[in-house]
């Protein structure tokens, strides 16, 4: 019977526990110590928790809009953070090279399409750190002046620098484009035709909350830490089961 | 530290340090699975979550932002049942937050528990027999070398797959040397008062808790 206390109240995993535990009526000078030990520990994690909860070392590529055959976007850590002059690899939807960009002090960066096919955005650092999923573009989001990847290009349009100064050879201006971006793919309305400014500006706010959306979704919650840890803990007690069921057989040999 | 999935899978030789990787992972995970008695299973998992947590709290660290690991603390105080510990904390992250993946996972499990056992190796003679002033400093010792030995162990994953690694030397020094100095101290601080609430988890002789217990 000693034994059996003796073996759960070690098992316990705080210092706190185990002291409650065995002395119901503990003393007052058992009691501070532990429990101030257990407060400074929660102080601790809370405030590192709460001091940055988001930002990490995971890229996120984020394609902002399509302004005719320019594409702008981001490159940000996760949290939000900028990554600064990162190399912005760019392919087709099979994975052939269509060109590099690099990204500015604020994490932009802005490319020129010169076919009309997917354009998949992707961004990688020597150290092993890169984005998750491609930025993509859909080929109905690109003018349809555009050549098609199999034939010669009719232009010689060039990568654009990161800042927002435009070459001398700036795209051209987008044709009204027949084909409307399809419902299912992320994408903004990009020719401001009719409307003007109004649709300039919805744009610029559906712009906003796709960001906002894409943070949320990268960010690290409480409710994931949570249940990470029930999972753990979990594994924990089902392990405690099979070598308990275990214990009394060995004693018994 | 974590290597992401994919970026090993499309170098050279990374299928080699893949298999490599899971092959190490795996001896380790059964060491410690074989050595985890009844009384183990709490720090295990308590350490296991601890862990998770922490290394899923992300500090911003100039350009980019990186994580504590409290590897060197595992080692410390479970020795190779680190290597379980680690592998169901990044288990977890992989599947939760998708940092790393599943093909990755032995690679990332080797990086992190690796250093955590030789760490415990290292440093639990002299985290035992250290007096209390003393505990500090060599807590502060294995947080910071458990750090040292991930990052030399990522880079060296990294170049052994063929990747190019031109910013190896630049990176370790920029980022995984405040790095070490942020979990030293933080590896310092829990050592410290583990070491005043349990100082039996460090291997000391003596414990007055131990005592306390048995005669309940």
């Amino acid at each position: 019977m000693a034994d059996v206390a003796v073996i759960d109240t070690k098992s316990f995993p705080s210092p706190r526990h185990r002291v409650a535990c065995r002395n119901g009526d503990a003393g007052p000078g058992v009691f501070p110590r532990a429990t101030r030990c257990a407060a400074v520990v929660a102080a601790a994690l809370s405030l590192a928790a709460c001091a940055s909860m988001a930002p990490a070392h995971e890229m996120n590529i984020f394609v902002q809009r399509v302004e005719g055959a320019t594409v702008h976007g981001r490159v940000y850590f996760k949290g939000g953070a900028a990554a600064q002059g990162v190399a912005v690899r760019v392919t087709d939807s099979q994975g052939n090279r269509l060109g590099e960009t690099t990204t500015d002090a604020d994490g932009q960066f802005a490319f020129v399409a010169k076919t009309r096919c997917d354009h998949l955005f992707s961004a990688e650092l020597e150290d092993g750190h890169a984005t998750r999923r491609p930025g993509v573009v859909r080929q109905e989001q690109l003018p349809a002046h555009l050549p098609a990847p199999g034939q010669p290009a009719d232009r010689t349009d060039q990568t654009a620098p990161p800042t927002s100064s435009n070459s001398p050879t700036s795209p051209p201006e987008p044709k009204p484009s027949i084909e409307q971006p399809s419902a299912g793919t992320l994408t903004s309305p990009n020719e401001p035709s009719s409307g003007g400014e109004s649709a300039a500006a919805i744009a610029a706010q559906l712009d906003d909350i796709r960001e906002r959306l894409e943070r949320m979704e990268t960010a690290v919650r409480w409710r994931d830490l949570l249940g990470g840890i029930g999972y753990i803990l979990g594994t924990a007690g089902i392990a405690f089961y099979l070598m308990a069921r275990r214990a009394p057989q060995g004693a018994a040999r | 530290m974590h290597i992401y999935e994919g970026v090993l899978s499309a170098a050279p030789y990374g299928r080699e340090i893949l298999a490599a990787g899971w092959g190490a992972t795996a001896v380790g995970t059964a060491i410690g699975l074989r050595r985890i008695d009844i009384e183990q299973i709490p720090r295990v998992a308590v350490l296991s979550a601890a862990f998770f947590v922490v290394s899923s709290i992300h500090i911003p660290l100039g350009v980019t932002a990186e994580h504590l690991t409290l590897t060197a603390l595992m080692g410390v105080i479970l020795g190779w049942a680190a290597f379980p510990a680690v592998l169901a904390g990044l288990l977890l992250q992989a599947a939760i937050f998708g940092l790393g993946g599943p093909i990755v996972l032995g690679v990332n499990t080797l990086i992190m528990a690796g250093p955590a056992v030789v760490c415990g190796i290292l440093f639990r003679g002299p985290l035992g027999a250290a007096p209390r002033t003393a505990v500090a400093f060599w807590g502060f010792a294995a947080g910071a070398a458990a750090v040292a030995l991930a990052g030399l162990g990522n880079g060296l994953c990294l170049f052994l797959a063929g990747k190019q690694f031109e910013l190896f030397g630049a990176i370790m020094a920029a980022l995984h040397l405040p790095l070490a100095v942020a979990e030293g101290l933080a590896t310092a601080s829990v050592m410290v008062l583990v070491r005043q609430v349990r100082p039996d988890l460090l291997g000391a002789l003596g414990p007055a808790g131990r005592v306390e217990l048995s005669d309940g």
